[in-house]
């Protein structure tokens, strides 16, 4: 490739398992797991299914993700 | 008519002019007077970026606008939810990189990483045209936004006009005065502000009219069970349009130039990481107006526009109080977003057009004078659009919307492809926008095919005739390559 090295895609395991819980919370929210999730039962946390559940991979569950790899990447250049 | 709100109103204005002309340094050095204005020296920390950046993203329409669709059409409304906290997913690998190029090769502006990658100065030029054509009606609507807050505020006493006049106004004298360092500070108290408003309202909604959440959902329910699922209530959204909407808008929406600017002026790439790490919590507010547009269901019978439902509920079933507080809220998060916008075109012009192309030699105290004129200029040019014709600029806003994620490509082959060339950049961005434009505003069965978002199908032909024309061009000289790359 031209001499240089392409960066679309992670080069550590770390980064590629990360990459991969991304598009899990991508696909939670848009398809497949709207085909599951799109109904008003059962309500939880005082919401309606489909709203709890884009809230829980879009809010917290992509933050924790994000806050998890930042602190690897940060542990991993500490140690470098 | 209550001056409770007028009070806030007016108080919050003036609190926004004085920090953001405060803030300003007074003294810089002449080799330093470009980064001061156009990044705040590279110097923001955590508190101040965060902010900064959610209120740039939230604006008049997530304020205002998100609770109308709420209210008009339910579950759709739970796309800008998901897209808000989803986008962070693609800056936090997209902007440590761009913060890294941009010390590195002292780029205060998106067009000067496009720019200094492709060489190309067709690139250039139509990256600041769409963006122009793009900004300038959207500053326009945050100018709508205010001008309509202004107006419900004071029972029609300040009309639209005047109310939009005062508040550009004060926007245009602190970003020509501290340019990005006003804006965040200012941008710290409009986020805090819309967090505060927004919550302190749907609690005190949620708790007083309902009893509970689960309540509120229950007797929306009875009343409108079609609104608590997708495609939802009236025109609707079916599975496949919301998901593209949300990647459209996730990794296309994350394009807006004036977001790449912000990101500049982080203190290091730390920041710039935690930032976008923590990010995805400014869904809250999204999350908290969309709950205001749903209670709408229940409690509002009579017809109004979709996008007055949050002030008609707080006129309602709130103290006034609490109205002056969704004011400033709503007010915050117009001004936050039109001053970032207006600091961005003024940086465009000065540094990417003036500089540039008609005055390579200038110093940068004269890029400066003409980037601050500039943001006047884009003032005065915006107001005149919010005006003359509201249509017309929701018309423009569609399509540009459109354009403006058509950068994505360019992005992407700037950062991480080095086999990306000019020419490949260009007709992949000529082709996203001619396909966006036909697909957007072209009737049934090529409006939105196949129930697709148009800029959805304009991405995918914009990144394919980009691979293809890459692949089929010579490869840029090396010396450009390795200030982006590693040697294989």
């Amino acid at each position: 490739m031209n001499g240089f090295i392409p960066e679309m895609l992670p080069k550590t395991w770390l980064g590629r398992i990360i990459l991969c819980y991304f598009i899990v919370c991508f696909a939670m929210v848009t398809v497949p797991g709207l085909y599951f999730a799109n109904q008003i039962h059962p309500y939880v946390g005082g919401v309606p299914f489909l709203l709890f559940w884009c809230v829980l991979w879009s809010i917290p569950l992509t933050t924790l993700g994000l806050l998890i790899f930042y602190f690897l990447e940060e542990g991993e250049e500490g140690e470098k | 008519m209550s001056w409770i709100p007028v009070v806030f109103i007016f108080g919050w204005l003036a609190l926004s002019f004085i920090v953001g002309v405060a803030v300003a340094k007074r003294k810089i050095d002449a080799s330093q007077v470009m980064e001061e204005w156009y990044v705040s020296g590279r110097s923001l920390g955590i508190i101040v970026l965060w902010f900064m950046l959610a209120a740039n993203w939230l604006s008049a329409f997530s304020f205002l606008g998100g609770p109308g669709w709420a209210f008009s059409r339910g579950a759709p409304t739970f796309y800008i939810i998901v897209y808000c906290a989803m986008y962070p997913i693609f800056y936090y690998a997209v902007m440590p990189k761009v913060w890294k190029l941009g010390k590195r090769h002292g780029f205060v502006t998106q067009l000067d990483l496009f720019a200094d990658r492709y060489r190309s100065s067709a690139i250039c030029l139509l990256v600041a045209l769409v963006s122009y054509v793009v900004i300038i009606p959207y500053i326009g609507l945050q100018m709508m936004g205010i001008g309509y807050l202004f107006k419900v505020a004071t029972g029609g006493a300040i009309e639209f006009k005047i109310g939009a006049l005062i508040a550009f106004g004060i926007i245009a004298a602190y970003v020509y005065t501290s340019g990005l360092r006003g804006v965040g500070w200012v941008n710290l108290l409009q986020g805090i502000m819309m967090f505060l408003a927004a919550i302190l309202a749907t609690w005190y909604i949620v708790a007083t009219r309902f009893g509970g959440l689960q309540q509120m959902f229950i007797e929306i329910e009875k009343i409108k069970p079609v609104a608590l699922t997708l495609p939802g209530m009236g025109k609707g959204m079916g599975i496949g349009m919301f998901a593209t909407s949300v990647l459209l808008s996730a990794f296309g929406g994350a394009m807006w130039p004036h977001m790449f600017q912000a990101y500049y002026g982080a203190k290091s790439v730390k920041v710039t990481k935690l930032v976008t790490a923590l990010m995805p919590i400014s869904a809250i507010l999204n999350l908290s107006v969309t709950l205001l547009g749903l209670a709408g269901i229940v409690l509002v019978s009579k017809a109004i526009k979709p996008d007055e439902i949050l002030i008609e509920i707080l006129r309602e079933y709130a103290p006034v109080w609490l109205l002056g507080v969704l004011c400033a809220g709503g007010l915050a998060a117009a001004v936050s977003t039109g001053a970032s916008l207006v600091h961005n075109l003024g940086s465009i012009a000065g540094r990417n057009l003036y500089q540039a192309f008609l005055r390579p030699q200038a110093s940068q105290q004269e890029v400066n004078r003409v980037a601050r004129w500039t943001v006047l200029a884009v003032t005065i040019l915006s107001y005149l659009f919010a005006l003359s014709s509201p249509h017309t600029l929701v018309w423009i806003l569609l399509m540009g919307y459109g354009g403006i994620s058509q950068f994505l490509s360019v992005a992407i082959g700037a950062l991480f492809w080095p086999r990306a060339t000019k020419a490949g950049a260009l007709s992949g961005l000529l082709v996203g926008i001619a396909i966006t434009g036909l697909f957007t505003f072209s009737p049934a069965p090529l409006n939105h095919p196949l129930g697709l978002h148009a800029g959805f199908w304009g991405l995918i032909g914009n990144f394919l005739v980009f691979y293809l024309v890459s692949k089929a061009t010579r490869p840029d000289p090396d010396e450009i390559l390795e200030r982006y790359y590693q040697r294989a």
